[in-house]
């Protein structure tokens, strides 16, 4: 896929599509839709700063277990190490927003790994067997 | 995302059904900015029919959480399926928003 936001939606209905035919459970739908919209909205917004059209590479497993891997040719980025920490407490006015999507995956109990690999980076997530 | 607004008393009701995704969140945004706008304050919006959300419908619900109550009023969410509610938790925000099981315990807690 191009790194372009109106992509992203056309991917996502094509993903669902097919975890729709592949019998992938409502609860696991929407644990990897929530995964491909934060991951990949990150590497659109962040990745590359040259204004140039760019492929994400994405590849979906489902196996067990089930696994999802992006890879994109952006500026290194290790999301496991390198994000901001969300600041979850205090009064609403002070609540600053960053790093918020990436908190909300590792809550959910997924697996990453992260690799760069040939000038691009990789990305391995792995959903807990239900 | 089809947004339907409705009032009852002194109180807007904004339904959504949808995603409250990076598509759906401005729509949902602009919606119900206009409300307060025209002068709104208590507000309940309700999200039954929202069967997903991610960090970008979070951070609208966390400008409009500011914009109400600049305003001096209150927002209060309901009827959150559990999938959403999940993922409220997980971020921490269930502790920051306004959140009643549905509409009429909503209304209650806007008397």
């Amino acid at each position: 896929m191009a790194n372009d936001p109106a992509e992203l939606a056309r991917v996502m209905d094509d993903v669902e599509a097919r975890l729709e035919a592949l019998n992938v459970s409502p609860k696991r739908q929407f644990a990897v839709r929530l995964t491909l919209d934060e991951l990949l909205s990150n590497v659109i917004k962040y990745a590359y700063d040259d204004g140039a059209v760019h492929q994400i590479g994405l590849r979906l497993e489902p196996g067990s277990p089930f696994r999802v891997t992006i890879e994109d040719d952006g500026q290194p980025f290790d999301p496991l190490t390198e994000a901001p920490p969300p600041v979850l407490d205090g009064p609403v006015e002070d609540r600053p927003i960053g790093g918020l999507g990436l908190h909300i995956l590792k809550q959910m109990g997924l697996r990453m790994q992260y690799q760069r690999v040939n000038n691009r980076n990789r990305l391995q997530v792995e959903f807990p067997d239900e | 995302m089809n947004i339907s607004t409705e009032k009852q008393d002194q109180v807007s009701i904004v339904s959504a059904e949808g995603r409250l995704d990076a598509v759906g969140a401005p729509e949902v945004e602009n919606a119900i900015k206009n409300l307060v706008r025209e002068g709104s304050r208590k507000l309940v919006f309700d999200m039954a029919k929202v069967a997903y959300i991610s960090s970008a419908g979070l951070r609208c619900l966390l400008v409009l959480v500011k914009t109400m109550k600049s305003a001096g009023g209150t927002m209060v969410l309901s009827g959150l399926v559990p999938s959403v509610r999940e993922v409220m938790a997980f971020s921490g925000f269930d502790s920051i928003l306004s959140l009643a099981d549905d509409r009429a315990a909503a209304l209650g807690l806007l008397k």
